[in-house]
């Protein structure tokens, strides 16, 4: 029997590992450094009903065990999508594609033409880099009217990707109550540097978001509040993966799934020893992924 | 095990990794065959950085590669506490093989001019640097020529009539060549923060004339007469600089 197996509204992924959205793009690169059936699921980078160029470099700032990214969701819109990439992407894993836009049309529009390309849609209500306004998931009444919106155009599962900037338990009970079935906790976290020389923001935009081990304890926090607050609404845990301990750490808080997003364009070809490595912790402790799943809210493993 | 030798001033170190790389080649001669100048490697060690730098190869000798870094950043403070260096590469594209080329570097953009001088035996270089300490670190063929601070690479280069010109370093010196050599077949070996080095995460992106493109990927070697704006990734905060650089989506 396969430990790591783990089944979430009816889709069956054959690991916990889920690439997150964006930094290994479309997959195309990605690949070449690993078998797409390597891992639980794959994540598109986030696509909008219009091409998007990004922001102007410097998009990337280095900073002690983590990055700052200011990418701007540059994709090259619906119409390239739907046409070139989405019917490519791998069956042998589970497909999720991430959605952006502004107004409910975008979004809803957006799930009817990719639906059938995926196993499930994650709908983006948390970049932090692009709205000069901020993001999305900000605004409780916006955000219901976009995921009631999408939820009326699929039966597909709905993944609602919240941002740790703002309250967690709020956001999902609004993603909750307007239809989503599964919380990605989280995006990237605001940050900044500035340079000394200058006196200025390294970014043009002054922010970006932080990602990497640097914030994995403040994720795991939000993994575990969101499932203290909701017991059976899975989770995406999602931040500073980089060892199949976190992992199974993200697990113990609550995460259904995890999300690796960095390391996995960091290097691609260790994305595989960090499943084997969780297969090995399940083994010796004799458990399944999905036992271990919400461990410290029942007081640890039994 | 890793071999470093630091210039006198400390401003810059030369650092040697094995490479065994032998691709598809069974003589170990051959390796040369799998890295060209302009080719650069991720760099870390197994304690850090997180995100691994982009150092360009400066030289690749029996097995050896060899890396001109400068110093003061975040990878020497580990390079100093580690004994193994992590190497990823080589990524990037070969500069192009010009017909007599003037080849101008400044700091550390030396290490791709260096080693694209001594595969291919070009002598015409002019390499600068702030202070002796580098010349007597790197080795620089004796019929080039070597400008220190204050005379700059481009008060000698400017006399020079060769059509094809190759340069790397700091961007205020790449700005000034595309000034001075408008008008001739001039490339720009380009530098951008990167995150991944192969292309997937659209960090290290770079504006020209045909849109925007990654230095990772399509360069880090570009004519410079296809880039923008040579100082895009290195300005100042402009105004309306929350904008993006152009938005599509001008529906509403
Ligand atoms: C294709 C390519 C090839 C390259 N080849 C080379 C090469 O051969 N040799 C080379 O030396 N570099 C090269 N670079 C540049 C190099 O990758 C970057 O400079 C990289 O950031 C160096 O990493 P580091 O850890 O040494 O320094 P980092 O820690 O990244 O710091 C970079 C610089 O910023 C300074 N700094 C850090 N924090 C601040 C702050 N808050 N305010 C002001 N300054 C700050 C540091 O002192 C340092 O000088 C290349 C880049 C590219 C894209
Ligand atoms: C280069 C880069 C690009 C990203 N692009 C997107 C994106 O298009 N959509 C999205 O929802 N999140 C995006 N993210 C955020 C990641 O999906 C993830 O939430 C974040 O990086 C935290 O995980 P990590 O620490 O494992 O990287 C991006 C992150 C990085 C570093
Ligand atoms: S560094 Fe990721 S695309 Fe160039």
């Amino acid at each position: 029997m396969n430990k790591l197996k783990i089944t979430i509204k009816g889709v069956e992924f054959k690991n916990p590992i889920v690439i997150a959205s964006g930094p290994a793009g479309f997959g195309e690169e990605f690949f070449e450094y690993l078998s797409p059936s390597e891992i639980g699921g794959f994540t598109t980078k986030t696509v909008t009903p219009f091409p998007k160029d990004g922001n102007k470099p410097p998009r990337i700032v280095y900073v002690r065990s983590g990055l700052l990214n200011s990418i701007g969701l540059q994709n090259p819109g619906i119409k390239i999508f739907e046409s070139r990439i989405a019917p490519k992407l791998p069956k042998t894993t589970r497909r999720i594609i991430s959605i952006g836009g502004e107004s409910p049309d975008d979004f809803s529009d957006l799930t009817s033409r990719i639906e059938e390309f995926c196993d499930m849609l994650e709908i983006n209500l948390s970049c932090p880099n692009v709205h000069s306004k901020g993001v999305i998931a900000a605004d409780g009444k916006l955000s219901k009217d976009i995921i009631s919106a999408c939820r009326e155009r699929t039966n597909k599962p709905l993944i609602v990707k919240i941002s740790p900037d703002l309250n967690v338990v709020e956001q999902s009970r609004v993603a909750k109550e307007s239809g989503a079935d599964i919380i990605n906790v989280a995006n990237s976290i605001q940050g900044t540097r500035f340079n000394v020389e200058t006196g200025q923001p390294f970014l043009k935009r002054i922010n970006g978001g932080l990602s990497g081990p640097a914030f994995m304890p403040i994720i795991l926090w939000k993994v575990y509040q969101v499932k203290e607050a909701f017991p059976d609404l899975p989770i995406i845990g999602l931040g500073g993966v980089t060892t199949s301990r976190d992992v199974v750490e993200y697990a113990i808080a609550g995460a259904s799934l995890v999300g690796v997003g960095a390391e996995a364009m960091i290097n691609p070809k260790g994305i595989p020893a960090i499943v084997r490595g969780v297969g090995e912790f399940l083994k010796r402790k004799k458990m399944n992924f999905e036992d271990i799943v919400g461990a410290a809210h029942k007081g640890g493993f039994e | 095990m890793k071999d470093f030798k630091y210039s006198k001033d400390g401003e810059f170190l030369l650092v040697d990794v094995p490479y065994d790389d032998f691709g598809s080649a069974k003589d170990t001669s051959k390796i040369r065959e799998n890295v060209f100048p302009g080719q650069f490697f991720m760099v870390k060690t197994p304690v850090g950085p997180y995100v691994p730098r982009p150092f360009s190869v400066y030289d690749l000798k029996d097995g050896m590669l060899r890396f001109l870094i400068k110093s003061g950043g975040e990878f020497e403070h580990f390079f100093k506490n580690s004994s193994k260096i992590v190497i990823d590469g080589p990524f990037g594209n070969p500069m192009p093989i010009l017909e007599h080329p003037l080849l101008l570097s400044g700091g550390a953009g030396y290490a791709p001019i260096h080693f694209y001088a001594m595969r291919y035996e070009f002598k015409e270089m002019v390499v600068g640097a702030r202070d002796e300490a580098f010349f007597e670190l790197v080795d620089v063929p004796t019929s080039s020529v070597s400008t220190v601070e204050p005379t700059t690479v481009l008060d000698v280069a400017k006399f020079s009539p060769l059509e094809n010109v190759i340069a790397c370093g700091p961007v205020p010196m790449l700005e000034k060549t595309a000034e001075i050599f408008k008008d001739r077949n001039l490339y720009l070996v380009m530098e951008e923060k990167m995150a991944c080095g192969r292309g997937m995460c659209e960090g290290c992106a770079i504006m020209t004339k045909s849109g925007i493109k990654f230095v990772c990927k399509d360069g880090p070697t570009f004519p410079a007469n296809e880039i923008m704006d040579v100082s895009a990734g290195h300005s100042a905060v402009e105004e309306n600089s929350n904008e993006q650089i152009e938005d599509h989506d001008q529906r509403r």
